[in-house]
């Protein structure tokens, strides 16, 4: 007895000297959980060199974007998780602030977060989720990027045309661009518009020309006598149709477009069958340039493509989504100083931007001329696939949190002009910031009737006004009405309070 | 008085019971992995119906009880009930003319007489199966977009001044469609089990009937289909069991604007109500509903299956 | 009226052979049919990015190119997540093949006290399910959270591959059992010895369905796991498949059009890539399983 009891003791004794020194120097650990789509090695240079800047070990999930919320939400369901991770939908941000599963980070902001709070300054309670000072929620303002009405310029020089101003002169490059052989090889190949349903990108500045301005199927418009609601309802929404439908019955629109994919409505222009597409200038002129396009591009986009404003209307507005959270940090974190230490140092600040997106300077990439954004990546990380498993790219694809960020300096000229440009003219639409409880009650489905209404509206063969009016009942019996009621009592309460 | 004359009965069978248990213990020990299997991971996780009845968030855990109100609220969505109605249509639909599709098939390559051929169609027929919905979907746009498509291309070949819709596209094609491309995705897995069914069938009953002058004809109908009956039944049973299982991978791919309100199921509204904000609650009511209805329809099949042979169905 | 001869074939009549004409043409259509998809994602899958574009039919490939394949087999990732992906479903399969026999030779058994019941009892699990959440909660509280067993044991036993088996173990006649039983066999060597063997076509059968599913399961890899060295390749491949989809929607950036060379590789030829690369390996299995199911039995054991 007395035998077993020593050697308990002994064996307790051995553990806890080996035990003792790991706890004094416990590593501190950070957890993250990021919706993304790559797949860094669980070791790599990118992290490995941000947790000796921290002074942390860090250690990342990566989950698809499809996947994220199922994710989480059985993480949050068993209380396993991370230390910092985003929330997309925002009745859970909410219910996790109120019971009290989120670290306020406001009394760490002005030792750990420095730029947070340089860069944020008044807009830290802009966060549905942040109140009174406190501060639960950080929302990234990258990548609201306005849409383009991007044409070929060498396609307009081939049919005799100028670039189009109004509907109706849009309406005679589509034509030529569909039947006048803008491409030039005498076969007919090419049609003038190819949109997809996707979303509402390929017809902002058409209906933007009429004064509607859509940045997605649930948009709302502001109607004369103060009511918000959905933009089939905007009194000149008919006229728009009209037009469109025009577009269809005359073949200068892809007859197929209801069942386009975005993809294929890229590979549409990238393969020189389209030579308009409405989409932001990142893509055009940026990312997709010159790698993807299947025919011969000169070496400086502005040349190939030029962008067009109907009416002088440009693009709808965009805005950082503040009802959601692009990063919280879980009220149990063990190390909440380190973790705000963290979110701002790769999304606030340019050397951290600048880490998480390109990789470590001196072995992924170098400058060539960072004034002007040009650098070149260096040995085997000249390939993508061997860049991004070594961390780059994957913790910070948007280029961080701030409206400029890594991915905005990284930008070609023509980009970055043509996307001033869009902003200069940029259409106007009633922006409410908080939660509008009947859109997340009914949303979904009135989106559905929305697109329904317009899909439906250009392709058929039956009374237009008929058919439109079905639709704006169907709207307002399921849900709509509620809708537009809370919509316009949450607008003009915001508007009151500027 | 009859109580009295009731105990000792029962107490006899349960004796009799406990005997029968002791003498095939090694049975009943057999069933215990499987029995501990569903409970540990179906019947404990199964207590989560509840959240049809209450409200359930996945931050707080379960709230406050709403007895049926969770159900009122799901049932009186307009577009609940359109989906509700596109189910039961399409679901309908699928299991007349999907479930005997693969018999035929199974049948018809039985009648192979080359074993490489066989071997082979049995293997292609499969195929479609592990190939996601989106991808034929997009095959489907090659057959049938108005542009590029083969189909229209033929029809304006034969025809040029032909007037061609997208059938994908098109209101009144759309469920057909569906339709369609369900029993040619599904009908070769399907066979399967009845293949393998049929090749437990002993030869010499066709030997046997080829003596008597059976033609193929005769020897399908008096001896491979009373063989396949029993593993029908069951399948049929299961299938009218899942019947509210219209297909979400595939509606979600061929869904579009056009169309969305012909072909929208439960499942993939439940799915858009649950994107747009975390509804457990109904997603839950939602799913109990769809198992309900099956319950009822298999315990219907099955009723009527015992009454035809006592010894088929499946309990 | 019929003479045999001596392949044992017998003479047809007329009738009987415009049926099978009829058969075989019906069954090569629907063969071609369903071939098609998977020559059609081999094809584009070689296919040069920029000529397959313009999308169609892929009889045959345009142009050359293994650019994709370069990409996503590159990762020393992918083959983490092929010994993961095998080995899920090589133990997946076993375990849920043997999980069943043990469970349906019972419940096929006459004798069996409350076997309507027990049958009720699994069978109500394919209708009934608590959700995503639940379940969750019940594989955290096992202490399967971030453990290989996490992807197996969920989804351990399918009620309808169980009932599929039962079904043909209640064809097996009970004079079979009855002999063994007088020559002092138990109930557990019976099914071993005779019903197992018996039952080989269905057993390959379910073998397949369990198989497959363990094969393109992501769902218990995403849930119930974090680390990547547990990840199982449809999960991989889904993570290749978006990123390829999310660099050209491009609210994200593409980094490789900023570095040097621009990619030439569009979504659909990773998306086509990626199929072939989950679904080759099982093309190439199947027919191995398969033998087990066409070669016909003549021990005139099962019942009709």
């Amino acid at each position: 007895m007395k035998k077993t009891l020593s050697l308990l003791l002994a064996l307790v004794l051995v553990l806890a000297v080996f035990a003792l020194p790991a706890m004094a120097d416990e590593k501190p650990v950070l957890t993250m959980l990021i919706s993304g789509d790559n797949n860094p090695s669980e070791v790599n240079s990118v992290l490995t060199e941000l947790g000796n800047r921290i002074g942390a070990e860090i250690r990342v999930t990566m989950v698809s974007k499809t996947d994220y919320s199922s994710k989480l939400n059985t993480m949050i369901a068993s209380g396993t998780e991370p230390d910092i991770y985003g929330v997309l939908d925002t009745n859970t941000l909410l219910e996790l602030r109120d019971a009290g599963r989120l670290l306020d980070m406001a009394p760490l902001l002005e030792e750990y977060g420095p730029d947070i709070l340089a860069y944020c300054g008044d807009k830290l309670d802009m966060p549905v989720a942040n109140e009174d000072g406190h501060v639960y929620a950080l929302v990234s303002e990258a990548g609201t990027y306005l849409k383009n009405l991007t044409i070929r310029k060498d396609w307009l020089a081939n049919v005799g045309m100028e670039m189009p101003t109004d509907l109706d002169s849009f309406y005679d490059v589509l034509y030529a661009f569909t039947y006048n052989d803008p491409d030039g090889n005498g076969v007919k190949d090419t049609i003038g518009l190819a949109p997809s349903m996707a979303d509402t990108s390929s017809f902002q500045h058409i209906l933007a020309a009429f004064g509607i301005g859509v940045r997605d199927w649930d948009g709302k418009v502001l109607l004369e006598d103060g009511t918000v609601t959905t933009f089939i309802k905007h009194p000149r929404f008919l006229e728009a149709i009209e037009y469109l439908r025009k577009l269809y019955k005359d073949g200068v629109m892809d007859p197929d477009f209801v069942t386009l994919t975005n993809m294929q409505m890229f590979e549409r222009l990238w393969q020189g069958q389209t030579g308009i597409m409405g989409f932001q200038s990142v893509g055009t002129t940026n990312n997709w340039y010159p790698g993807r396009y299947t025919f011969e591009v000169p070496a400086d986009p502005s040349e190939l493509f030029g962008f067009a404003y109907l009416n002088g209307a440009g693009a709808p507005k965009a805005y950082p989504d503040y009802k959601k959270a692009s990063a919280v940090i879980k009220a149990s974190c063990k190390w909440p100083e380190l973790a705000v230490k963290l979110i701002n140092y790769i999304y606030y600040t340019e050397e951290g931007q600048d880490l998480t997106y390109m990789g470590v300077e001196g072995v992924h990439y170098e400058w060539t001329d960072k004034e002007n954004g040009k650098f070149q990546r260096l040995g085997i990380y000249t390939d993508d696939v061997v860049h991004r498993a070594d961390g780059a790219f994957a913790y910070n694809s948007s280029g961080g949190y701030t409206k400029e960020n890594a991915e905005t300096r990284l930008m070609n000229k023509t980009t970055q002009d043509s996307q001033a440009a869009e902003w200069a003219c940029a259409t106007e639409w009633p922006y409410i910031a908080q939660v509008v409880e009947a859109d997340v009650e009914y949303g979904a489905t009135l989106k559905d009737i929305v697109k329904e209404c317009f899909a439906q509206l250009i392709v058929t063969n039956g009374d237009v006004e008929a058919e439109y009016q079905e639709f704006v009942a169907r709207w307002d019996e399921e849900g709509g009405l509620e809708v537009e009621a809370e919509a316009t009592a949450a607008y003009q309460e915001e508007q009151a309070a500027k | 008085m009859t109580q009295t004359k009731i105990a000792p009965n029962r107490l006899k069978r349960y004796r009799r019971m406990w005997r029968d248990i002791r003498a095939d213990w090694i049975l009943y020990l057999l069933l215990v992995p499987g029995m501990v299997y569903v409970v540990l991971f179906h019947y404990i996780p199964m207590l989560g119906v509840a959240n049809a009845f209450r409200d359930y968030s996945a931050v707080t855990g379960p709230g406050a009880w709403r007895g049926l109100e969770i159900f009122e609220k799901l049932f009186s969505r307009v577009a609940f009930q359109r989906a509700f109605r596109n189910n039961i249509i399409i679901s309908l639909f699928k299991l007349l003319c999907g479930f005997p599709v693969p018999i035929i098939l199974s049948l018809m390559i039985n009648e192979i007489r080359r074993p490489r051929v066989k071997k082979f169609i049995q293997t292609a027929i499969i195929l479609p199966n592990f190939i996601s919905w989106f991808i034929i979907s997009g095959l489907l746009f090659a057959m049938f977009s108005v542009t590029s498509g083969a189909i229209p291309g033929l029809i304006r070949a034969l025809n040029p001044n032909a007037v061609i819709t997208n059938v994908l596209q098109d209101k009144d094609c759309i469920r057909t469609v569906v339709i369609g491309s369900y029993v040619w995705q599904a009908s070769g897995m399907g066979t399967i089990v009845y293949l393998a069914a049929i090749t437990g069938i002993d030869q010499q009953l066709y030997e046997a009937a080829m003596i008597d002058g059976a033609g193929k004809w005769q020897q399908m109908v008096h001896i491979t289909l009373p063989t396949l009956l029993p593993t029908i039944i069951v399948l049929f049973i299961f299938r009218v069991g899942s019947v509210m299982n219209a297909g979400f991978d595939q509606i979600y791919a061929l869904s579009n604007s056009l169309v969305v309100s012909k072909i929208d199921i439960i499942d993939t509204y439940v799915f858009k109500i649950g994107i747009e904000q975390a509804k457990f609650s109904e997603a839950t009511a939602a799913g109990l509903f769809k198992s309900a209805i099956g319950l009822v329809l298999v315990l219907t099949t099955n009723y009527l299956a015992k009454k035809v042979d006592p010894d088929s169905g499946i309990m | 009226m019929k003479k045999r001869k001596k392949s044992g074939h017998i003479a047809r009549t007329r009738g009987e052979q415009i049926g099978y004409a009829i058969i075989m043409l019906v069954l090569g259509l629907f063969a071609f049919s369903t071939i098609y998809p998977v020559w059609h994602v081999v094809m584009y899958s070689i296919s040069d990015s920029k000529l397959s574009m313009s999308g169609g039919f892929f009889f045959w490939p345009r142009g050359f190119s293994l650019k994709s394949y370069k990409m996503v087999f590159q990762t020393s990732q992918i083959w983490i997540a092929y010994r993961n992906s095998i080995l899920v479903t090589f133990v997946g399969t076993v375990m849920s093949v043997g999980l069943s026999a043990i469970t349906a030779y019972p419940l096929s058994r006459k004798r069996l006290h409350g076997r309507n019941f027990l049958s009720m009892v699994v069978f109500f699990t394919m209708l009934f399910s608590g959700g995503m959440i639940p379940l969750y909660l019940q594989v955290a509280r096992l202490g399967l959270l971030d453990t290989f067993w996490s992807m197996i044991l969920p989804t351990c036993m399918s009620a309808y591959n169980m009932f599929i088996l039962r079904n043909f173990m209640q064809g097996v006649p009970d004079s079979l059992e009855e002999s063994a039983r007088i020559d002092g066999a138990n109930d557990f060597i019976i099914l071993v010895r005779i019903i197992l063997p018996l039952c080989t076509p269905s057993l390959a059968a379910i073998a397949m369905f369990y198989g497959v599913h363990y094969w393109n399961n992501y769902m218990n890899c995403l849930l119930y796991t974090n680390s990547t060295g547990l990840q199982v390749l449809p999960l991989y491949l889904r993570t290749v498949l978006n990123s390829a989809a999310a660099n050209a929607l491009s609210a994200s950036s593409d980094l490789s059009s900023l570095g040097e060379a621009a990619s030439v590789l569009t979504e659909e030829t990773v998306k086509m890539t990626v199929v072939a690369v989950s679904v080759i390996p099982i093309i190439l299995v199947y027919p191995y399983l398969q033998r087990f199911y066409t070669k016909g039995i003549t021990v005139g054991a099962v019942k009709g």
